[in-house]
């Protein structure tokens, strides 16, 4: 391949090929390796495999075409207010689902945008929400027994179970 | 845009490994749920606690603690005792914040101050307590070494240990703090080497007579103040690298700039002053000004141009501003502050941008004839390239003034007008306006006029 490409093919965990474009994987520095590997090794015919399972991998390619411009080139405080939006729109999924698999596909890829970005998200569910609710949306179970449920109040008195 | 470039069923083999019920977010590794609790209020992060014991202990991994009590009544108890809780259990505190404007026991601060010394070797502090007795900022010896940012807003009494000494504190703000005297003022701003940004807000100096700030890494410094009882009390500032100075201060304590050569931004802010304490004031606003000659831009904020407008023969009290090449009047333009404005003109050699922030004063403007009567200053002449004036009516001496600029500034090239809310929708008035105004700039390279 000559230094010339403008998109890499990449396989997912799930042996699905996906393309994304060279911009767009210099938001991550594995992914921007292996570009780097495809671009000097001539008549290399192997795709290279990333651990992200394709739902995932669609997503993080989404996020990453969409902020390679700014990434690239800097951008205008009413361009960094749009990707703010989009960011909002963007995490607008399944908490149970997507959301750890783009934290953790983030984290495995090096992606502090996108890792901070879906870390906020799963902070903004706990916000002002009681331990209960909590508990409720991330199907956490509660594993205390009453013993030490009676020494947590006592150490946190402020704070309520329900 | 389409990634998915083959396997038209590929859909079908998506994974499906989380199911629907299943506990994922305590799955995650501790590094990526610490993170989580970092977006978290303090409140919010301690209280994941109560969730599971796969909770219990990740937020004393945090290093950031903001506590602030909202509750007055209910939480003042609790609220220690979560302190306590979080200066015990915390593995590595890096910033400790608390805010709660209650009277604390003095003795209950200075243990909390020194767990977060010796234990956390704290790098930020920043109290905010409704403290009575009288605060001892002792020497801790070495263990002062971490502290980074100190933002103290005690309305008590401070007192300054002999050795008390910030080898690497940056950033300093005091709030609403008396000096006990003036030995304990001049040890802690001896005491801080390498300080960049100091804020003095609300602070009493009736102990403190002379006191020097003689600090050369210092950048910005932010004094304020609301009170308009005058203090016999000089504060001499020294600082080489000072870049940027916000005074709001009405002058109640003497300011002696020495050698702020590098001053970039100056931001002088002034109150009303009663008039017989002019006798004071003007002397020291007259200083303030000499001492800051080397400024780049300058605003002038409230009453300031009012103050310096009361001094006789300001023209000739007035130092040369001969790097000053922004000047911003934040004050509504009387006839008599015009006169100020010309003085300073005349006395900014290179000013480039002049902004008219608020304005000109609907009744204590009369013809403009402040505008006419004295030759142009130099810089408008050679200088002044854009003029931007806020709540333009279209008045005579707001006309006079527009007028005496575009006869005389050779190189303007453009005005800026936001007009006030009637003229903002007349647009045939603007347009008769435009045309009044470009007719003075005959024989003169052209000048835009934007109405906004």
């Amino acid at each position: 391949m000559s230094s010339s490409v403008e998109a890499i093919t990449v396989l997912s965990s799930d042996g699905d090929e996906f393309k994304i474009t060279v911009s767009a994987a210099k938001l991550s520095k594995p992914l921007n390796w292996m570009l780097e590997d495809v671009c000097f090794s001539d008549d290399c015919d192997e795709v290279p495999t990333i651990e992200v399972n394709s739902k995932t991998l669609v997503k993080v390619i989404e996020y990453c075409e969409k902020h390679a411009p700014r990434a690239n080139s800097g951008a205008s405080d009413s361009d960094a207010e749009e990707l703010k939006k989009w960011d909002i729109e963007f995490m607008k999924m399944d908490v149970k689902d997507i959301l750890f698999h783009i934290l953790m596909a983030a984290n495995y890829l090096h992606m502090e945008g996108l890792y901070d970005l879906a870390c906020q998200t799963a902070a903004d569910l706990m916000k002002g929400m009681t331990v209960s609710q909590i508990r409720k949306i991330f199907h956490i179970k509660n594993d205390f027994s009453s013993e030490e449920q009676e020494q947590l109040r006592r150490q946190h008195p402020g704070c309520s179970f329900d | 845009m389409n990634n998915l470039v083959l396997s038209p069923d590929s859909s079908k083999r998506y994974r499906h490994d989380v199911i629907d019920k299943k506990d994922v977010i305590s799955e995650l590794p501790d590094s990526l749920l610490h993170h989580i609790l970092s977006f978290l209020s303090t409140r919010d992060a301690i209280r994941t606690s109560l969730l599971a014991r796969r909770w219990k202990f990740l937020w004393t991994y945090l290093s950031d603690f903001n506590i602030k009590l909202e509750d007055r009544q209910k939480q003042i108890i609790h609220l220690f005792n979560q302190v306590d809780t979080i200066l015990d259990k915390a593995k590595f505190i890096r910033r400790f914040s608390l805010v709660a404007f209650e009277d604390v026991n003095v003795d209950k601060v200075y243990y909390w101050i020194i767990i977060l010394l010796l234990k956390h070797k704290i790098q930020e502090l920043e109290l905010s307590l409704d403290l009575r007795s009288p605060f001892l900022l002792a020497n801790y010896s070495t263990v002062l070494k971490s502290l980074n940012v100190m933002n103290l807003e005690l309305p008590c009494v401070l007192e300054v240990a002999g050795c008390v000494h910030f080898p690497c504190l940056k950033t300093l703000a005091l709030h609403f703090i008396t000096f006990v005297d003036e030995t304990s003022a001049q040890q802690l701003f001896s005491g801080c080497p390498v300080l960049q940004k100091l804020t003095l807000d609300n602070c009493g100096w009736k102990n403190v007579q002379n006191v020097s700030i003689k600090i050369p890494t210092l950048t910005t410094l932010i004094i304020e103040d609301e009170s308009d009882s005058i203090l016999n009390c000089k504060v001499t500032i020294d600082a080489v690298n000072l870049r940027s100075l916000s005074y709001n201060y009405n002058f109640i304590i003497e300011l002696i700039p020495v050698g702020l050569t590098s001053l970039a931004d100056a931001y002088i802010d002034v109150s009303t002053i009663h008039p017989s304490l002019e006798q004071y004031t003007i002397p020291r606003a007259i200083r303030l000004f000499g001492g800051i000659l080397h400024v780049k831009s300058l605003v002038l904020s409230k009453d300031a141009l009012s103050t310096l407008s009361h001094a006789e023969n300001l023209l000739s009290r007035l130092p040369t501003f001969h790097n000053l090449t922004h000047l911003g009047v934040d004050q509504e333009m009387y006839d008599f502050t015009g006169e100020a404005l010309m003085d300073i003109l005349e006395k900014s050699p290179k000013l480039e941008v002049l902004d008219i922030v608020d304005g000109f004063d609907q009744y204590f403007c009369s013809n403009g004839e402040v505008w006419t009567l004295r030759p142009a200053p130099h810089c408008i002449k050679y200088s002044l390239k854009f003029v931007r004036i806020t709540d333009f009516w279209g008045r005579v001496a707001e006309m006079q003034f527009l007028m005496f600029l575009l006869k005389n500034a050779t190189i303007l090239r453009r005005i800026k007008i936001f007009c006030g809310e009637s003229l903002s929708a007349d647009l045939e008035k603007q347009a008769e306006i435009n045309n009044q105004l470009q007719a003075t700039r005959k024989g003169l390279p052209s000048c835009a006029i934007e109405f906004r």
